[in-house]
């Protein structure tokens, strides 16, 4: 009996042991995870096109990279950083006084990777969508191109900041990512294909759209027209331009006019609209990145890429980020007769500080909307005036702050993300006013300043009737507003670039377009560097600043990326 | 252990391995005696000596640059888990000839850390760095002493490390004013190197920290070796006959004493060299018991 017992147990063990000889019997599919099958669905693919949509919003107060506001603003000589000091952020600090600017800030680091998390959302999605039937998804080729529209967004993000990235498209296998160097292609290819992606968007995406927010035609038409005017300014290996395509200038130039010959944009009325949640999705919005309130999450999706920049004021609290520098504020003012910028002496004819100094001195409109003023109301609101005690540390950052991002604490926006403040306002990666003054560069460019003249008095007029917000308590003006337009006779080729530069720099201050202009047009060197010279009396700080040309241009590779990719990646020139 | 990766990947990149390899070599040694002398008189000793060597020697290819070494071809492998990588820092700039003579270091100026041009190469960067401790004691031991006499016992530990050379996070908010923005500053600041002062180690005061003092390096690596006073135990037991009346096989008091004092290297700028990466602090705790038996 004990015989058969032990012969019985041990014929059962070994009758187990080979019967779990089956490898497949260990292989237990992860919990709580999708399989890479369950995502090749239509319903699914979609929510991976939204998935990438949604990385366009996701900034945080370290990498705000949809505003852009360090790498646009504040190194251009528009803005000083702001906060509590030069050490709040440093990574920020470095930025502005270009000097100190090294390859291991961490903040470098961020920016690189959560851009390219845009590009691989875009990516997976483009990878789903071509193998997907057209038969089992109608909206194939339209989400194709929303794909594609997203994914040179944020490689046009990453190209104007590092200058040289490792392009990698939907068909780069995932394990070969590591193989792909960022100068397999030369900073000109980078641009083609970028274009690429938004040729296709053209070809393939729909006039408008059911769901707002989705990338149409016209949004594709403007990011292509905005691309190939970038790479019509050919640089050097030292970023220095070297000649300018034409060609390319005239393909903006038709694509303009196509946008403008739709009829679906228009410049809103008044310019504050651009910079109010009831203008969100308006008119002038070419493409926003949209954010949300009250939408079944605690605290909504709302920009905190802008959430550092908020006043001092109980209202609020903090933190007193991008603070308008004199240098730009100066600029706004306007000759007494013509109402025309001054172009040479804006900057050594006195700084405009106190109230008194912007009701003497004649100024352009769009300076109350863009730049908050002690003793001049925030946001339009005429009993909700700007003190000095809304800045947080003035001798180091002036008395200024920056408007457009922000809203009333009133505002059905206004959203407290303790101890930051946001709001679910959208933002605008273009607006109609960007679509004409691009048109004016091409063809200020291409030796037709004549033509430009009508789209850049087009955009003053606009700035001229804008005034009716901007109004104190009692009703009179907040300051000496005078605008005029540009006559036709002297508009040479020369005058109308001038006037075209500063034209961008009044529209679109404080916007994160400013410092990628100077580059474009290779004057990113001069400009600072005059710019750190007188400001640097006021400013202290800035004593120790200085542009290195050739270098500065861009942000260096950052050297963890090198690192990881074991020496591929070639670092930027100067650095 | 999670691999960093290359940021292209985007994201769901991070995943968890079996990682390292470590290996670990040592010996221990111990001795005790007792004994109990014929006028009642009892002692006993205890001492304790330990060392032990430890070395990564595995770590998968993916991520062997990512536990310190430069990134290329320095690595982890056959040094200790606790290696730190860093610079050398080599005193501070003490005027504007001693800058412009030096290697090019970015920030650098009068007052400020200057670092050594390892490679030299001519400029200080990421390959001037190297493995600038090991962070384990050369050894550690204990030391029990105990007596008892006539009812009353004592009982003494001690327990030390030697030859430890730790990184001191402290320093980052005892010598530094730019490095943690906006919180209190520590004293030894008041100490720091000016043109009157110019004896002193500690770098000059700087709000913003252009020379990027927080990098890993030798200026944070002090002696962390210490002995420490761990118990103290001195007890009385009543005579067995007396607790006898009450009925008791035995009561015993005692008071107790732990951590009571810590000799320490004089290069450790701050309190408990056990307490160098914002551990809880170590307390002293005092203690009165009885011990009743029945």
């Amino acid at each position: 009996m004990k015989f058969f017992k032990l012969t019985a147990l041990s014929l059962g063990l070994l009758s187990i042991s080979f019967g779990c000889s089956d490898k497949e019997f260990l292989e237990v599919d992860p919990k709580g995870t999708l399989t890479d099958d369950q995502l090749n669905t239509p319903t699914n693919i979609d929510k991976q096109v939204i998935a990438a949509y949604s990385q366009l919003g996701n900034d945080v107060y370290y990498c705000p990279y949809s505003s852009m506001w360090p790498y646009g603003n504040i190194r251009s000589g528009d803005a000083y950083k702001g906060g509590g000091g030069t050490a709040d952020v440093d990574g920020f600090h470095f930025y502005e006084t270009f000097s100190f600017n090294r390859v291991d800030i961490n903040t470098t680091n961020d920016l690189w990777t959560l851009l390219f998390i845009g590009v691989s959302r875009a990516n997976d999605a483009l990878r789903r969508l071509n193998a997907v039937d057209a038969t089992a998804m109608p909206t194939k080729a339209i989400r194709q191109g929303e794909a594609r529209f997203l994914r040179g967004h944020f490689y046009f993000q990453l190209k104007s900041v590092f200058k040289n990235v490792p392009y990698i498209d939907e068909t780069v296998p995932v394990d070969q990512y590591s193989t792909v160097g960022n100068t397999a292609l030369t900073s000109d290819q980078q641009w083609s294909k970028i274009a690429d992606d938004f040729r296709f968007g053209v070809a393939n995406l729909p006039a408008s759209q059911s769901e707002i927010g989705r990338a149409t035609k016209g949004a594709a038409q403007a990011y292509l027209a905005k691309t190939l005017l970038y790479q019509a300014y050919v640089q050097g290996t030292n970023n220095a331009v070297t000649s300018i395509d034409a060609s390319k200038l005239t393909e903006v130039n038709s694509l303009c006019d196509a946008i403008i010959a739709s009829g679906k944009y228009a410049l809103n009325a008044d310019f504050a609209t651009n910079f109010q949640s009831t203008g969100d999705n308006g008119p002038e919005s070419v493409f926003q990145i949209q954010f949300s309130r009250n939408d079944g999450t605690a605290k909504g999706r709302t920009q905190r890429g802008n959430e550092l920049n908020y006043p001092m004021n109980p209202d609020y609290g903090c933190c007193s980020f991008h603070q308008p520098s004199q240098n730009l504020i100066n600029a706004f003012k306007t000759d007494a007769t013509t109402g025309l910028p001054r172009f040479t002496d804006y900057n050594t004819s006195g700084d405009l500080t106190t109230a008194a100094d912007f009701l003497a001195n004649p100024v352009d409109p769009r300076l109350d909307h863009t730049v908050a003023i002690v003793g001049h109301p925030f946001k339009y609101d005429p009993n909700f005036v700007f003190q000095q005690s809304w800045v947080r540390v003035p001798q180091v950052y002036g008395y200024n702050l920056s408007m457009k991002e922000s809203v009333l604490p009133t505002d059905p926006s206004f959203q407290k993300n303790p101890p930051f403040m946001s709001s679910s306002k959208n933002w605008n990666v273009i607006r109609y006013a960007d679509v004409l003054l691009w048109k004016a560069e091409a063809l200020i460019e291409l030796g037709r300043p004549a033509d430009a003249l009508p789209l850049i008095n087009q955009i003053r007029t606009r700035a001229l009737n804008s005034t009716s917000l901007l109004k104190q308590a009692n009703g009179s003006a907040t300051s000496n507003y005078k605008i005029g337009l540009y006559p036709a006779t002297g508009f040479t080729q020369s005058y109308a670039r001038e006037a075209l530069r500063y034209e961008r720099r009044m529209e679109f201050a404080m916007e994160g377009f400013r410092f990628f202009d100077l580059t474009r047009w290779g004057i990113a060197a001069t400009t600072l560097n005059t710019y750190f010279a007188k400001e640097k009396n006021l400013r202290q700080y800035l004593t120790t600043a200085a542009f290195t040309a050739g270098r500065d241009e861009y942000l260096p590779i950052p050297l963890t990326q090198i690192n990881l990719s074991r020496g591929l990646y070639k670092q930027n020139n100067g650095w | 252990m999670n691999l960093p990766y290359l940021a292209v990947v985007g994201e769901g990149g991070d995943k968890y391995v079996n990682g390292a390899s470590l290996q670990n070599k040592g010996w221990e040694f111990l001795l005790s005696y007792q004994n109990q002398l014929k006028n009642g008189l009892g002692f006993n000793i205890t001492a304790n000596v330990s060392t032990f060597r430890n070395k990564v020697t595995y770590l998968p290819d993916e991520v062997i640059n990512a536990y310190g070494g430069n990134g290329q071809d320095v690595t982890r492998l056959g040094h200790s888990i606790n290696a730190v990588y860093g610079y050398v820092a080599d005193g501070l700039f003490q005027n504007a000839a001693e800058v412009a003579g030096a290697p090019t270091q970015v920030g650098a100026g009068p007052g400020r850390i200057r670092y050594k041009d390892l490679n030299g190469d001519g400029k200080i960067d990421n390959f001037d760095q190297n493995w600038i401790t090991e962070a384990i004691p050369n050894y550690s031991y204990g030391l029990n002493l105990g007596a008892n006499y006539k009812g009353f016992d004592v009982q003494v530990f001690f327990q030390g490390v030697q030859g430890l050379y730790a990184y001191n996070n402290i320093k980052f908010r005892t010598d530094f004013a730019g490095l943690a923005a906006g919180e209190n500053w520590g004293q030894r600041l008041l100490d720091a190197w000016s043109p009157t002062n110019t004896g002193s180690s500690i770098p000059a005061l700087s709000l913003i920290n252009n020379n990027a003092e927080n990098r890993s390096s030798t200026y944070f690596i002090e002696n962390a070796s210490y002995m420490k006073l761990r118990n103290l135990q001195i007890g009385y037991s009543l005579p067995t006959e007396l607790v006898g009346k009450i009925k008791l096989q035995g009561v015993r008091v005692y008071v107790q004493g732990q951590n009571l004092f810590t000799v320490k290297s004089k290069q450790y700028t701050a309190p408990d060299p056990e307490v160098t990466n914002y551990q809880y602090p170590i307390p002293r705790i005092f203690t009165a018991g009885l011990n009743v038996t029945f």
